[in-house]
């Protein structure tokens, strides 16, 4: 421990602690960083619990990343073509080379767009060989670099320049060299990479220069950049590639930057997906689709959190992935018995005498849920450890059965929906829902089981179609089934049985309409499809031990996202009694004078008018530190009685000195006092404008601003 | 939106409830025309007020505007020149001794609960996040505890004390090249960019195992709001091998960063680029502790009603104000004990001219005192006509000892023409360093 230096020296301003942990985990991946432990944990629970959420989690977001990339594939390609043609389809009979802009409009503003593009520009394995092949070498710029022309070069060129493994730095005297932020520099390091490699000038690697936040950069700056660029243009085969988060019109570039300076550049406009439809695309592909299977299924409340913080704050895929990492990362730490998510553990660990407070949880919860369902499955009561282990296998694959048959679900009452849709029929009012409109609701609504008006509805609809329709509709869900994985296919044989004999029932020539027939076929297939999507939807809660693979009700932990740091200032100085939990202290009012100095202090802020005047609110204070005292007083004059009355012998004497003695009495301790007051008022009010709620406007003689309006009720 | 439902309220409820609001108002207004803090009597007014019964809930906006309609009306009491400004050695024996009651701890910080937050930071930073911790109190103490007991396990750590006035970014990045091994990386250049750049290459190679740590006390301070720090921080959080543990205070702080920048991930599997992507991450965590800021506040002037005002772009200046208001009466008369005679009446001159010209101001209360001070030139002549100095070096020399040790303090006058020197000391302890120079003399 002798390692750790003295973190309490006001003199040092920063501190290095270097590793103390035990030496033979020097792969460093050895370290474990368990999961919270709960009471309920095996002996090796959290370990087990963090293997599971590792795969788990692993698995989700390795579809959801694939599923980006997919939608992204398209525009990154188009993005690339465009980069790499930029200096080939030239027009001709230009007065100047224009530079070519590439402007990628990306409103949810996540670089997960910019990213994609530029690990595809960015091909780092560059061997002696095969430079000829790599048609680009790119850079990033980012606001941050570009304070002034001279930086922004510098940057630009080193970004380039700065790559031993493409060009041996050579060692650059000040007095012969150019300087760095020259961009003759560029000029020459491209000739000699040109002559080293032996490229041709057709496929001479393209520079780009990624510009991240674009409408950060000062335009001044950018300008410049723009004109000493286009000057080099037809020797340095520049692309500039421009990350926009605006809106694609008005467009910033037309609005912010000069014709002249437009003059100069060729720009193409890309547009990366985005919107709401992104989300639903990733989500319905991730949790509703029958061909992929998440170990642990998100609940409702998630899923709606996900879709308010997608639409009203911050429409990125980054952070609603986030959503779904920390929904997972919650699950796992917070459930004891996710342990089972994937798998079993053996006998024997079940049967240690410490693994009994799990098992004592588990038995309790399949009880509970063999009471609350039919006994289909919790017929045979297991008594055994290997029947638990059976019980627990079987519930497992009936969860997982049955969120499948969900999902079957959730796709057949779209395709329904589409059908009347596309049939010019109102279906179900998803789009004037006063949730929101996405489909996506419509999925929260399946999983808190709240959608059997819906299918009702729907039945009610499907009775009332004609022969045609009804033969188009059943030919849809008949291909539905067929494009099924097999394994699916092969459990819904009874609904594809149904369907296939319906359609064969149907008459052949729908000419005549045959209406006795139609009708009554319409009838059996409306209420058999009633029944049917209601068997498919039934709520995931009805299986046992369902808190292991689905996150039901519980809440999102929002605040981990978008804390509401204000309000949480305002408790701790209004309320700071609410963040110890103690019993007695329910329902319990403190008084103001029981409050800390500087919530003391808050409180008579909170009441004064828009300027406050320092010496007043001294004086206030004073007067609420004067009652605490009278209370401390209080509190210690019985104390001071016992004493008294422990030691009788003293007596009289023992008295007159304690009242004589008293430091708070005499002149002396009233001066002390008011020191004391003083001291205690200015580390108050020197906290205050530490946390910011005090503006020195300088307007009035010690008066302060005051910045928050908060009520205190 | 608080706001709207208040007068859907009012609309819907038709015209009696009008009478009400406007006694309510005109309540709120007599409340709120005697603006100064209240004393006694008027806050239990306030109670009986609050004791109605009262159907519209008067929400901060409403507050705002009441407010900002009316004028200010404050007293004329001047804080300053109502009670004498404490020495540090008075506010620390007063603090010491205070009587103060019992100091209240959150359920958070005692066992087992902190062992719970200190796991999940853990595994939250193992699974790519950073941690912002916000919330009233000196979270300094707890932070150090998670440093020294989990980080110190995990990896290397580095505890950087951004509330110092005088830390800078580059403190912070030397400290953590005291990680073994990161020197030995050849990049020459020592600007914080490329040691920035450096820290993430050495972390960045898949060779290094040891993860770092890096523990930001109040990365909502100063230091840490400059582009440059933001962009070198923003480099390093998104590392998979660096974590950062920051906290802030301040009401404000989560303005800092924008929402693309809070909510950035790190790259699963790293692929090495050029330029890496850059970004924070964070996750917020409440970590209320009710400690009050001592530590923070340590280089805070508690004589002056701003002595803790920082930050912004007054920053500087207030760094100097404040190193130069920090000067005592008794380091004032060292200083004055060990200059010649001849320094002496240069002192007694200068301090007699910033006497008369706060008096003439006649406002005592402010805390720049480089207004009363007097320029060069003019010192110089009245320096000569009472042969204290007949030229320029000599008074220079004078000066110079005052200066060095920051008695007199000088700066270029802002509305053109030399520069204005005065002495950092307020008006009631000058005339008492006064009054002994010239008995001595």
């Amino acid at each position: 421990m002798t390692s750790i230096p003295n973190l309490d020296d006001i003199n040092q301003t920063a501190y290095y602690i270097p590793f103390s942990g035990s030496a033979d985990d020097e792969a460093g991946n050895a370290i474990s960083l368990p999961l919270q432990r709960s009471k309920n944990d095996l002996p090796d629970g959290d370990g087990m619990r963090l293997d599971a959420y590792m795969k788990a989690w692993r698995k989700t977001l390795d579809r959801m990343q694939s599923l980006i990339r997919a939608l992204h594939a398209p525009v990154v390609e188009q993005v690339i073509k465009k980069v790499h043609n930029s200096y080939t389809n030239v027009l001709p009979g230009l007065p100047y080379p224009e530079l070519p802009v590439v402007c990628i409009t990306n409103p949810t503003s996540s670089s997960s767009f910019i990213n994609d593009v530029a690990v595809r520009l960015d091909s780092t394995e560059l061997d002696k060989g095969d430079l000829p092949d790599i048609p680009f070498l790119s850079t990033s710029l980012y606001p941050t670099d570009c304070g002034n022309i001279t930086s922004a070069m510098k940057a630009v060129i080193g970004g380039f320049v700065d790559r031993p493994e493409l060009l041996m730095k050579v060692k650059r005297k000040p007095t012969t060299s150019l300087a760095s932020h020259d961009i003759e520099m560029l000029v020459a390091w491209y000739k000699s990479i040109r002559e080293t490699y032996n490229v041709t000038a057709l496929s001479q690697p393209k520079l780009v220069v990624i510009m991240h936040d674009f409408e950060e950069f000062d335009p001044g700056i950018v300008q410049d950049l723009f004109y000493i660029c286009s000057l080099h243009v037809p020797r340095l085969p520049l692309v500039f590639m421009l990350s926009l988060s605006s809106p694609p019109s008005p467009s910033y570039l037309q609005l912010t930057y000069p014709r002249s300076t437009m003059a100069l550049l060729r720009t193409h406009k890309f547009d990366v997906p985005s919107g709401i439809k992104i989300l639903e695309e990733v989500v319905l592909k991730t949790y509703f689709d029958p061909e992929f299977e998440p170990d642990v299924m998100i609940g409702p409340t998630t899923l709606k959190h996900l879709i308010d913080n997608f639409t009203r704050q911050n429409s990125s895929l980054e952070a609603s992935i986030s959503i779904l990492h920390l929904a997972h990362l919650k699950h796992f730490s917070t459930e004891p018995l996710t342990f089972l998510t994937q798998s079993t553990p053996s006998s024997d660990t079940l049967s240690h005498p410490s693994s009994f407070h799990t098992l004592d949880d588990l038995l309790t919860r399949l009880q509970g849920s063999a009471q609350s369902t039919d006994k289909e499955q919790g017929a045979d009561w297991p008594d055994t450890i290997p029947a638990l282990i059976a019980t627990i296998d079987y519930a497992r694959t009936t969860f997982y059965s049955r969120i499948r048959r969900l999902r079957i679900g959730s796709r057949l009452i779209q395709l329904v929906q589409k059908f009347m849709k596309t049939q010019g029929y109102k279906g179900l009012d998803w789009d004037q829902r006063p949730g929101g409109s996405s489909i996506l609701d419509v999925m929260v609504d399946i999983l808190r089981g709240k959608l059997g008006a819906g299918v009702k509805f729907l039945g009610t609809m499907v009775k009332k179609l004609k022969a045609r329709q009804l033969s188009v509709l059943l030919e849809e869900i008949h291909i539905f089934f067929q494009t099924l994985p097999t394994a699916l296919r092969s459990n819904e044989e009874e609904a594809r049985e149904k369907i296939m004999a319906s359609r064969s029932a149907l008459p052949e020539q729908m000419d005549i309409d045959i209406s006795a027939i139609s009708s009554q076929l319409a009838e059996s297939i409306g209420e058999w499809l009633v029944e049917y999507l209601n068997n498919l939807l039934r709520p995931l809660e009805e299986t046992a031990l369902w808190e292991v693979w689905y996150t039901g009700l519980s809440p999102f932990p929002s605040d981990l996202m978008n804390p509401s740091v204000r309000a949480s200032m305002l408790a701790g100085l209004l309320r700071p009694y609410d963040f110890v939990d103690s019993d007695d202290s329910e329902g319990v009012t403190h008084s103001l004078s029981e409050l800390p100095d500087t919530s003391i202090l808050f409180r008579r802020y909170l009441d004064s008018g828009k300027m406050i005047n320092v010496y007043d609110w001294f004086e206030s204070f004073q007067l609420e530190l004067e009652t605490q005292r009278k209370h401390l007083r209080k509190k210690l004059a019985p104390e001071a009685i016992k004493v008294e009355r422990g030691s009788p012998k003293k007596g009289k004497g023992k008295r007159e000195v304690t009242s004589g003695g008293d430091p708070l009495e005499d002149d002396d301790g009233e001066e002390k006092w008011r020191v004391e007051v003083q001291a205690r008022f200015m580390r108050a009010l020197q906290e205050l404008d530490y946390l910011g709620f005090i503006k020195h406007t300088g307007r009035k003689a010690d008066h302060v601003q005051r910045i928050v309006y908060d009520i205190h009720d | 939106m608080r706001f709207q439902a208040r007068h859907l309220g009012t609309s819907s409820d038709g015209g009696d409830e009008q009478d009400d609001i406007s006694e309510e108002e005109s309540d709120l207004d007599d409340n709120f025309a005697t603006s100064s803090p209240k004393k006694g009597k008027s806050a239990g007014r306030a109670a009986v007020i609050q004791d109605q019964p009262n159907l519209i809930v008067q929400t901060a906006f409403d507050a705002y505007f009441t407010h900002a309609t009316s004028r200010a009306q404050t007293s004329t009491n001047v804080f300053s020149s109502l009670v004498p400004p404490l020495t540090a050695d008075e506010y620390t024996g007063a603090i010491a001794s205070a009587s103060m009651l019992e100091p209240i701890q959150p359920t958070l910080l005692k066992e087992p609960s902190r062992t719970l937050v200190f796991t999940r930071f853990m595994r939250e930073l193992a699974e790519g996040f950073n941690i912002l911790v916000y919330g009233y109190g000196s979270k300094r103490r707890v932070l150090n505890q998670f440093a020294t007991d989990y980080c110190s396990k995990a990896g290397h750590v580095v505890v950087a004390n951004g509330f110092q006035p005088d830390f800078s970014l580059k403190d912070l990045l030397n400290s953590i090249e005291n990680v073994p091994g990161i020197l030995s990386i050849d990049t020459p250049s020592t600007t914080t960019e490329s040691q920035a750049k450096r820290i993430y290459d050495f972390f960045a190679e898949p060779s290094q195992k040891r993860h770092l740590y890096i523990i930001i006390h109040n990365i909502d301070a100063s230091p840490f709001r400059s582009a440059k720090a933001k962009s070198c921080l923003a480099l390093l959080a998104l590392n998979l091998k660096i974590h950062i543990v920051a906290s802030i205070d301040h009401l404000n702080a989560p303005l800092l960063w924008s929402t693309s920048e809070s909510s950035a991930r790190k790259e699963e599997k790293p692929i090495l680029r050029a330029i890496p992507p850059r970004g924070f991450a964070w996750l917020w965590h409440d970590l209320t502790t009710l400690v009050p800021y001592d530590f923070e506040l340590a280089y805070a002037d508690r004589s002056s009603i701003s002595g803790a005002h920082g930050g912004g772009t007054r920053k500087k200046t207030d760094t100097t104000v404040q190193a130069a208001t920090a000067m005592t009466e008794t380091a004032a008369l060292h200083i004055l004990a060990s200059v010649t005679q001849k320094a002496k009446k240069l002192f007694a001159l200068l301090a007699g001219k910033q006497l008369e010209s706060i008096e003439e101001a006649g406002d005592s209360t402010s805390s720049d005192l480089q207004q009363f001070g007097m320029g060069y030139d003019m010192l110089f002549n009245a320096a000569r006509d009472d042969f204290i100095a007949t030229n320029d070096t000599a008074l220079r020399s004078l000066l110079g000892e005052f200066r060095d040790h920051n008695l007199v303090v000088a700066a270029q006058a802002t509305s053109g023409g030399g520069e204005i020197l005065w002495i950092p000391l307020r008006k009631e302890r000058l005339v008492t360093v006064l009054t002994s120079v010239k008995a001595e003399l």
